[in-house]
């Protein structure tokens, strides 16, 4: 057994793996994440990562290998339990609550913080209502933060697609997560957004929190990214800096063999 | 803020005048008006707020009724434990439909709960000296508990408390983290799990409250017209309330009770033109609002209160 | 024996009846996923086309069967035009069809008590009362014509699904409308053929039902929920799931009601026992859909 809790590393997989029939769609795949680091997880379409973040946010039970947040093994809880240790996912689509005002949207968010016993179910007691109060207060501030201010008690329709977006982070945000998982969250934006979250993400883990991300949009992530790591056909192929993985032959190997062009250092 | 405290009770002062002040037949009719709007806010609850198409609603009205009337007249237990012990069942009962139903999706859960209403009617129906059979169970009354009495406009200030009661205990939930959670689950249940809803619990909870309040109010019609029979709890007045709160607005207190009064009083109000065709008039007008108004009438007085406002600042 | 063999005959005869109502909201509910309730209302509505055309208009069989047919066909194909299409248009929420279609199925009932009044109505036998035994097997005629003409139509619906182009478009709608759409399929005209289908099966069941019943206008909401449980136990994704859910559920409630030492009253309960169960059990269904695992 390796020493699984060093203090430094937030989040950590040892040799997941996860099969679907006979198909092997992550085989032995482990990987860290420290406090306020941004992850990368990329990789040719087919090669694991959204299993990877099902497996993360309990969506999946892998079929061995260890999730910890910390101290805490992951494997077998519900989403609900992941999401309420402070591990909370964005989709690959925007998926807003529809009848709900931006605001209350963010609100939902900050579920696993505000809610509480029967009395607090009623409202009734001071400390509710303050903590109402005081989260309303921050879901203001992150609606602010991700610059959706004039749309805070409006309905969600009124946003594009890539406003929508950053409402999803604003409510990924409003838990006071410890780690926030994105899937393709630069997808369907115009270049503008994607600056605007890509600076949004960094702030994000300036404040802390550890960001992992799977993406597509190289150009996005390869300046983004602490550190990235490379899925292929379910298993880790390289793991290092946004240099180094341009620098590696099998990367380039892996995108090449699938006809998907790795953007090469430069552009970024 | 006062304002708004005051229009609340200004609204609670009139209820209960209106109580004491109609008497026969209209005081008759107001009391079924107060125990359908209360009927309708719960189960706009379940329904519209909360996503759950519960065919059992009307169900636990009649547990309700049924279980005090049995626990008193049958049993024998004073009227205050048999109270209780209706309210006991109605929970206890909503939450052992509720655990394995609620799993269900969609439609699937209006039929599992359409199969344990019409469970219950049969049971009504076949419980020999029990339930009355068809006959249901009559002659009985409640008099002299807590100084009320069972008749009159003091008893119709009682169903008014009960209505009273469910509106307040339905929009604390509301507006609490609670309300929230049920309307996330209602939009996008996987969003909401990923926020750390616990969907299960949170549906289950909702139905077991808005079961209770309405087996509450079943409680209360019991001695209204001091007698029940199967006929009140089946089907047809399910589809009633249903009918209601998709006119009235889906998902809104003000929705729901404007439903209720409205298609509570137009089949007294037309019954000289249209007699006793109204549930056709009911089944078109459903229809229509699905069509074309997904918002209720309450939409279409938004709408108008905003064009008055638009008017108001022009000025 | 020979009692149980004749109650097995008339569980072939209340089976296949609920069959073809579960069939003909499988019929709807595959390429749209809408859960039709009103379906109960098309069977009945079958009937009272019955008491039009049989019992008053004195039709013979081989013209009234397929008028009564085509009259249910062409009011599930209005209902689809009503209630369900503008609804698809404007990309309603899921369960707004549904919600329209219980509203569509208060109107069909009132309408048909304005029309025929509340009184029960008859439709003759068509083959009169005369008993046909077939070794020991025995039973009106009714119940073999019902038997006959149910097998036929099953034979036909699954030749119509598996055989034909018009079948695999729906198919291809079943399994995902957008790709379905972009193959070229007319998802309008598939959403409203099913309706019309759906209402012709659903009325067939009705004429079938008529003579052996007294033709009442509340008569279509316990067909809506025994074909509902029919099909819920065969599985919404074959069509002869939708006939084997039929026949089991018959079979339960005919057993119970002649074996179980409980009052017939209570047995009544039986099928909603078996709803229950089923749904909260093996919600998939006794067959599964081709391609599932």
């Amino acid at each position: 057994m390796t020493d699984l809790i060093d203090g430094t590393h937030r989040l950590r997989a040892v040799g997941l793996s996860k099969r679907f029939g006979g198909l092997i769609a992550v085989t032995g795949f482990s990987f860290d994440l420290a406090a306020g680091e941004i992850l990368g997880i990329i990789g040719p379409n087919g090669a694991g990562k959204t299993t990877t973040f099902n497996l993360i946010a309990g969506a999946l039970v892998p079929n061995s290998g260890e999730l910890w947040l910390g101290q805490t093994s992951l494997v077998g809880l519900k989403p609900y339990q992941i999401a309420e240790l402070g591990i909370i996912r964005t989709f690959q689509h925007n998926m807003p609550f529809e009848t709900l005002s931006l605001i209350d949207n963010v609100m939902v968010g900050a579920h696993r913080r505000i809610r509480g016993s029967l009395w607090a179910v009623l409202g009734l007691t001071q400390e509710t209502r303050e903590r109402e109060a005081h989260y309303r207060e921050r879901a203001r501030e992150l609606i602010d933060f991700v610059g959706l201010g004039e749309f805070v008690d409006t309905k969600v329709d009124n946003l594009s697609f890539g406003q929508g977006r950053l409402l999803e982070v604003a409510r990924a945000l409003a838990g006071e997560p410890e780690v926030i998982l994105f899937d393709e969250p630069a997808a369907g934006l115009t270049l503008s957004e994607t600056e605007q979250l890509a600076q949004v993400i960094r702030r994000i883990s300036s404040d802390g929190i550890s960001v992992l991300l799977i993406e597509h949009d190289m150009q996005f992530l390869l300046p983004l990214a602490d550190r990235i790591v490379v899925l292929d056909q379910g298993q880790k192929i390289a793991d290092g800096s946004a240099a180094e993985i341009q620098a590696n032959q099998l990367v380039v190997e892996a995108y090449l063999g699938k006809t998907e062009n790795i953007v090469v250092a430069g552009d970024a | 803020m006062s304002r708004v405290w005051l229009s609340w009770l200004l609204g609670i002062v009139a209820i209960v005048a209106l109580s004491l002040i109609l008497e026969g037949y209209v005081g008759n009719l107001y009391r079924k008006l107060l125990l359908t709007v209360a009927l309708c806010l719960s189960f706009n609850y379940l329904f519209g707020i909360s996503g759950q198409l519960a065919f059992s609603h009307i169900a636990f009205y009649g547990i309700g009724a049924y279980g005090v009337v049995i626990l008193t007249y049958k049993v024998g237990l004073p009227l205050p434990l048999a109270i209780i012990g209706a309210v006991i069942s109605c929970g206890l009962l909503s939450f052992i439909v509720a655990v394995p139903a609620t799993r269900l999706k969609g439609f699937y859960l209006a039929l599992a709960t359409l199969a344990f209403a019409q469970l219950f009617n049969v049971l009504l129906l076949q419980g020999g000296d029990i339930t009355g059979g068809p006959e249901g169970i009559s002659g009985f009354s409640a008099k002299g508990y807590f100084g009320v009495p069972s008749s009159g406009g003091a008893y119709t200030v009682v169903i008014a408390g009960i209505l009273i009661f469910t509106f307040a205990i339905l929009l604390l939930l509301d507006r609490s983290w609670f309300g929230r959670a049920c309307r996330a689950i209602r939009d996008n249940e996987a969003a909401a799990e990923a926020m750390g809803v616990n969907i299960f619990r949170t549906k289950v909870a909702a139905f077991v409250v808005t079961s209770t309040l309405s087996g509450i109010a079943g409680i209360s019609y019991a001695f209204a017209d001091n007698y029940i029979n199967p006929t009140v709890f089946t089907l047809e007045p399910l589809f009633l309330l249903l009918f209601m709160i998709i006119v009235g607005g889906t998902g809104r207190h003000a929705g729901a009770i404007l439903g209720a009064v409205v298609l509570f009083l137009a089949p007294e109000m037309l019954e000289a033109w249209i007699g006793r065709h109204y549930l056709l008039g009911f089944g078109v007008v459903m229809v229509l609002v699905i069509l074309f108004l997904p918002s209720g009438l309450i939409g279409l007085v938004d709408r108008f209160q905003d064009r008055l406002a638009a008017h108001g600042d022009r000025q | 024996m020979e009692d149980f063999l004749e109650l097995m005959v008339s569980v072939c005869e209340a089976g296949s009846i609920y069959g073809l109502v579960a069939l003909a909201y499988q019929i709807v509910l595959r390429p749209t996923g809408i859960i039709n309730f009103a379906a109960g209302e098309w069977a009945a509505i079958g009937a009272f086309a019955a008491v039009s055309f049989i019992t008053w208009w004195k039709l013979p069989l081989i013209i009234g069967l397929p008028m009564c047919i085509l009259a249910v066909g062409l009011v599930g194909w209005l209902t689809e035009v009503i209630a369900v299409q503008p609804l698809l248009k404007r990309d309603a929420p899921e369960l707004s069809p549904v919600l329209s279609l219980l509203g569509m199925l208060i109107i069909y009932r009132e309408t048909v008590s304005s029309v025929y009044g509340v009184d029960n109505l008859f439709v003759p036998m068509p083959f009169g009362f005369g008993r046909v035994e077939l070794g020991s097997i025995a039973g009106t005629s009714q119940s073999f014509f019902i038997i006959i003409t149910v097998v036929f139509s099953f034979t036909l619906v699954w030749l119509f699904f598996e055989r034909t182009m018009w079948g695999k478009a729906f198919q291809a709608v079943a399994i995902n409308r957008v790709a379905a759409a972009l193959l070229g399929i007319n998802l309008r005209l598939v959403t409203a053929m099913s309706f019309a289908i759906g209402g012709a099966v659903a009325g067939l069941a009705g004429v079938l039902l008529a003579p052996i019943t007294s033709v009442h206008f509340l008569m279509g909401l316990p067909l809506a929920v025994k074909g509902f449980t029919a099909l819920v136990i065969g599985g919404v994704g074959r069509v002869e799931g939708a006939l084997l859910g039929g026949l089991l559920l018959a079979f339960v409630e005919k057993v119970t009601i002649r074996y179980a030492p409980i009052p017939s009253g209570l047995a009544l309960g039986a099928p909603f026992l078996l709803l229950i169960l089923f749904l909260l059990l093996r919600p998939s269904g006794l067959l599964r859909a081709r391609g599932e695992q």
